[in-house]
């Protein structure tokens, strides 16, 4: 019986640590934001100030819009999925409930004393509520990877085939990009779902859980 | 001393029945010692533990257990059991070896 009790903590243990991390994540996308934004800005602001000093006299320097671009496009994608990568790592929490478990039934109290209810329904609840976003910035992040080879690709494929590059072309690259990363990411984008799922569900577990141990309390 | 608005930590009252289980009738300095509580703090549960009526102290300060003290501990692991042992975690949360 008891068996069963510590297979379900560790499932419990299992399911908020996944919650740590969905709500770090969703942290760091603040941080994310702002260091895009001012490494776009001060990029932008540099090189237009190169152009202005020196372009007119060293007319070459044109190309080096190109390494504009380059960090425009390259450095939030490799920034963003490094940092969210790191954050995704949750390390500590509720890292002692399987020694706490070898004491058996005591080991439960001293679990279920140890948790701050209101802190684990609110980070439950923010996780489910905005596990959505981290969906589309990870499928945002696929697209503008691909769109890197599939844009050119499917350019110069256009030229090659009917000597044009248009608007159209254009849309159909970032289409195809977007075809390309549900493809490749469909069984993760399923399993998202899935979980988006179980964190309702597991909102419920614990809100129940928490009512019934209060009562026991009193 | 009244102990109307003390709220005891479960775990530590599981703690203190269950060494009076093990170990039977104690003296407190030797129950705070199997507790791993301190003085003050299991002279706080003790008394908390004899107005519920969980303990007896005799003349000699041996601390003991009384029949209801007892089922505490049982309804307890019974509420563990029932409770904790029927949630209904999705299987995609697995246990990983501790």
């Amino acid at each position: 019986m008891m068996s069963d009790v510590a297979e379900k903590v560790l499932r419990l243990r299992d399911a908020l640590e996944t919650v740590e991390s969905i709500n770090n994540q969703l942290d760091e996308l603040r941080k994310i934001f702002i260091v895009v934004l001012t490494v776009a800005v001060a990029t932008l602001g540099i090189a237009s100030i190169l152009w202005y000093m020196w372009g007119t006299t060293y007319p070459q320097l044109y190309n080096m819009w190109v390494l504009v671009y380059l960090v425009l496009f390259f450095f939030p994608l490799a920034y963003a999925a490094r940092r969210l990568d790191k954050a995704a790592e949750v390390k500590g929490f509720y890292q002692d409930w399987g020694e706490k478990l070898k004491e058996g039934e005591l080991g439960v109290l001293a679990i279920l004393e140890s948790l701050d209810w209101d802190y684990v329904e609110y980070r439950v609840n923010r996780a489910k509520t905005l596990y959505p976003i981290l969906l589309i910035i990870d499928e945002a992040l696929w697209i503008a990877f691909l769109l890197i080879f599939v844009a050119p690709a499917y350019g110069f494929l256009n030229n090659l085939l009917f000597h044009t590059i248009d608007t159209p072309v254009l849309v159909g690259s970032v289409v195809l990009a977007v075809a390309i990363a549900l493809a490749i990411t469909w069984g993760e984008v399923v399993d998202k779902f899935k979980t988006l799922w179980s964190l309702d569900s597991l909102l419920w577990e614990v809100r129940w859980l928490y009512h019934e141990y209060r009562k026991l309390q009193t | 001393m009244s102990t109307e608005n003390f709220k005891p930590n479960l775990y530590v009252l599981a703690r203190i029945i269950k060494a009076l289980i093990d170990n039977g009738a104690m003296k407190r300095t030797n129950l705070a010692q199997a507790s791993g509580l301190s003085y003050d703090k299991l002279q706080k549960y003790l008394n908390w533990m004899i107005e519920k009526g969980l303990i007896t102290v005799d003349g000699d300060g041996y601390v003991s257990l009384t029949r209801e003290g007892a089922k505490t501990y049982d309804e307890l692991v019974q509420w563990i059991i029932k409770y904790v042992g029927s949630l209904r975690l999705d299987r995609r949360w697995r246990p990983r070896p501790t």
